[in-house]
């Protein structure tokens, strides 16, 4: 849960960075290349129908933002992988990758 | 003998495998909501068809983390009879229970129609009582039901014997225009390693009278009772 404003956070900078505003990670997960994609094949005729025709391919995919209370990138980047690995991602079909936003 | 019918939210063909269970074979059924880590003591587990958390995510990604689940994993390990239909095949393979994953269907529509489906093996506890090769008209409904694995599992899915169910015509000709979906080798149906867990796309349970047009699926409740009837399949408990 947020804190509520003008808690005593910003008043305690000694205190380690992850432990005041959480870190937002990053989720892209993708098909992997050996899977075919409906739904990307399918908005790919879409555009092509609206004339884009410089669109050769479009793979479809979801991006998660995770905000994580870490104490570095390293961990929220662990954390996140964890999440993509058990639940976010299906590893059969898909894969992912992580992003952790700059602090 | 007692069935197990697993309610998830958004299930909403439990009450079709219950009906199945209870009133078309006569046999004790309980439905068992998806928190309850208890699978009151039943012979045979029943995930059935639907939309388990709305599909979010993925289609059974968040109903395998259940309280049941847990339950179902052991009942299976012991060499439960478990009997995954539609939306529970996705359950049963986002668990690790059987290999693959679900793709949406090719053809980028919800498929709700009668199907023919041929019976491949008939040494699962829930095709027992078919005849080999035999094909019935049972009905699916889904839009992600393209059945997928990679290569090397579907080279041991074949070698294994543990495909169950292809779509084919109604001579039961597997033809590339009777599958509905894309499923690779128009897979409609696995068996886990050890043939007691099955899952499958078409609903059999939908299919047990004729009065809503067939009852093609019915033998697959009857095969479930004469085996453990037969003594096969039972957990020791």
């Amino acid at each position: 849960m947020r804190s509520s404003p003008g808690c005593s956070r910003q008043l305690r900078p000694d205190r380690g960075r992850g432990q005041e505003e959480p870190l937002r990670a990053r989720v892209f997960v993708t098909l992997k290349p050996s899977v075919f994609d409906p739904q990307g094949t399918t908005v790919a005729e879409a555009l092509h129908t609206l004339g884009y025709h410089a669109v050769k391919d479009v793979r479809q995919g979801k991006y998660f933002e995770l905000d994580i209370d870490a104490s570095s990138s390293d961990e929220a980047k662990r954390l996140a992988g964890e999440a993509a690995g058990k639940l976010l991602a299906n590893p059969v079909i898909e894969s992912y990758r992580i992003e952790i936003d700059a602090s | 003998m007692k069935f197990a019918v697993v309610v998830f939210p958004g299930s909403n063909c439990d009450h079709d495998a219950y009906h199945a269970a209870k009133h078309v074979l006569g046999q004790d059924a309980e439905l068992v909501w998806h928190k309850d880590a208890d699978l009151r003591g039943a012979d045979v587990v029943i995930l059935p068809g639907g939309f388990a958390h709305g599909d979010y995510l993925r289609t059974g990604a968040i109903a395998r983390f259940s309280p049941v689940m847990a339950e179902v994993q052991k009942f299976a390990a012991a060499g439960g009879p478990v009997l995954g239909i539609c939306n529970g095949f996705q359950i049963l393979l986002e668990a690790g229970l059987l290999p693959g994953a679900m793709l949406r269907n090719n053809v980028l529509q919800f498929r709700c129609e009668h199907v023919s489906v041929r019976v491949e093996q008939t040494d699962t506890p829930f095709t027992a009582a078919c005849a080999p090769g035999q094909v019935l008209r049972i009905p699916i409904a889904h839009g992600e039901g393209n059945f997928y694995a990679e290569p090397d599992v579907l080279e041991r899915l074949e070698q294994n014997r543990q495909v169950i169910f292809r779509y084919a015509t109604a001579a039961g000709e597997v033809t590339a225009a009777a599958n509905p979906n894309g499923s690779i080798n128009n897979i409609a149906g696995i068996c886990s390693e050890h043939r007691n867990v099955v899952g499958l796309m078409p609903h059999p349970e939908r299919a047990c009278e004729l009065a809503v047009g067939s009852a093609d699926g019915l033998v697959l409740f009857e095969s479930v009772v004469n085996a453990l009837s037969q003594g096969a399949f039972v957990t020791a408990r």
